[in-house]
């Protein structure tokens, strides 16, 4: 023994200090190792992320398609529908963007939630990244529901306002 | 008041107690508390404000839906509720310390329920179109049928 106090001693003066343990054993501040129980919960929110993605991209898909068909039919159809069918079909296209950003959002934070379950070492950079894609897709979500929102409410504070001239 | 009067004072440089079996500290190391570096935790925070953004006007609608469709209004609530569940656990991971992982796991089951809410919420929208579409169509072949001249 260096000091002579038994192994229950006082750490000795110098040398190593005695927090520093052996370099496998220290906790790291990157390359954090979720436990199995945790991957489990991850990759299943990855699971049902992906779910949710594929499911806005198809409906969103559809609704473009069909979009740009009705768009299609508006130069076949009678001049004074061609308005009101090209207007419609132009609706269409654009609901069908915003489930198409999102879903692709969703969709790839998804695989990177899944990554966190599938490789080893790089844990958290994959739930960052996960979480970068979900902040995506909430963002395009709140701006399209607040614009949503503010032209319902528009529309019926509008239609309140007719309805109270039409009385006077 | 010194520090000798707060009662006995426990060696920290006593042996253990020999009845008491030895554990080996490295092997119960867990990596618990740990904590995110500021610049994740702005990823975190980021995330946090926007769902908290998303919840809220997910609850205007909710409250919009409710006057016209009630069980639209239900799922809504639901969803908006799942948001704020995740911003608050993502807010904790940036302004708490010593929970870190314990809060995104909170946040992440949160999320999970989101999109299973979300999920059921569009299997029950089909599946009611194609039911409706399924009635339209046998009422129109049975009209067909029983109109004169029909086959």
């Amino acid at each position: 023994m260096m000091t002579g106090q038994g192994p229950y001693g006082p750490p000795p003066y110098g040398g190593q200090p005695w927090h520093a343990a052996p370099h496998h054993y220290a906790p790291q501040p990157t390359g954090y190792e979720f436990n199995p129980q945790e991957e489990v919960t991850i990759e299943r929110v990855g699971k049902n992320a992906r779910r949710w993605g594929v499911a806005s991209m198809v409906g969103g898909g559809l609704s473009l398609l069909l979009g740009g068909a009705v768009v299609a039919l508006a130069f076949t159809v009678h001049e004074a529908l061609f308005h009101t069918v090209g207007i419609l079909g132009g609706a269409l296209v654009l609901i069908g963007i915003p489930p198409l950003a999102t879903g692709w959002s969703y969709y790839a934070a998804g695989r990177a939630l899944r990554a966190v379950h599938t490789s080893r070492g790089d844990d958290v950079s994959h739930v960052l990244r996960a979480l970068r894609g979900l902040t995506t897709g909430f963002q395009i979500e709140a701006i399209v529901l607040g614009l949503t929102l503010a032209l319902m409410i528009a529309l019926k504070v509008a239609v309140h306002a007719l309805q109270s001239g039409m009385r006077l | 008041m010194n520090h000798w009067s707060n009662g006995p004072q426990q060696n920290p440089y006593q042996p253990p107690n020999p009845h008491q079996a030895y554990v080996d500290p490295r092997q119960v190391w867990q990596p618990r508390g740990y904590e995110f570096s500021p610049s994740e935790e702005t990823v975190f925070n980021k995330a946090g404000t926007w769902s908290l953004v998303l919840g809220v006007l997910t609850c205007v609608r909710a409250l919009l839906d409710f006057t016209t469709v009630p069980m639209g209004g239900i799922i809504t609530i639901v969803v908006a509720v799942s948001l704020i569940m995740a911003s608050s656990a993502f807010k904790k991971i940036t302004n708490t310390r010593g929970n870190d992982i314990q809060h995104l796991m909170g946040a992440l089951v949160s999320l999970n329920h989101l999109f299973i809410v979300r999920l059921i919420a569009l299997v029950l929208f089909v599946g009611a179109i194609l039911f409706v579409v399924a009635i339209t169509g046998v009422a129109m072949v049975a009209f067909m049928q029983a109109a004169p001249g029909g086959r």
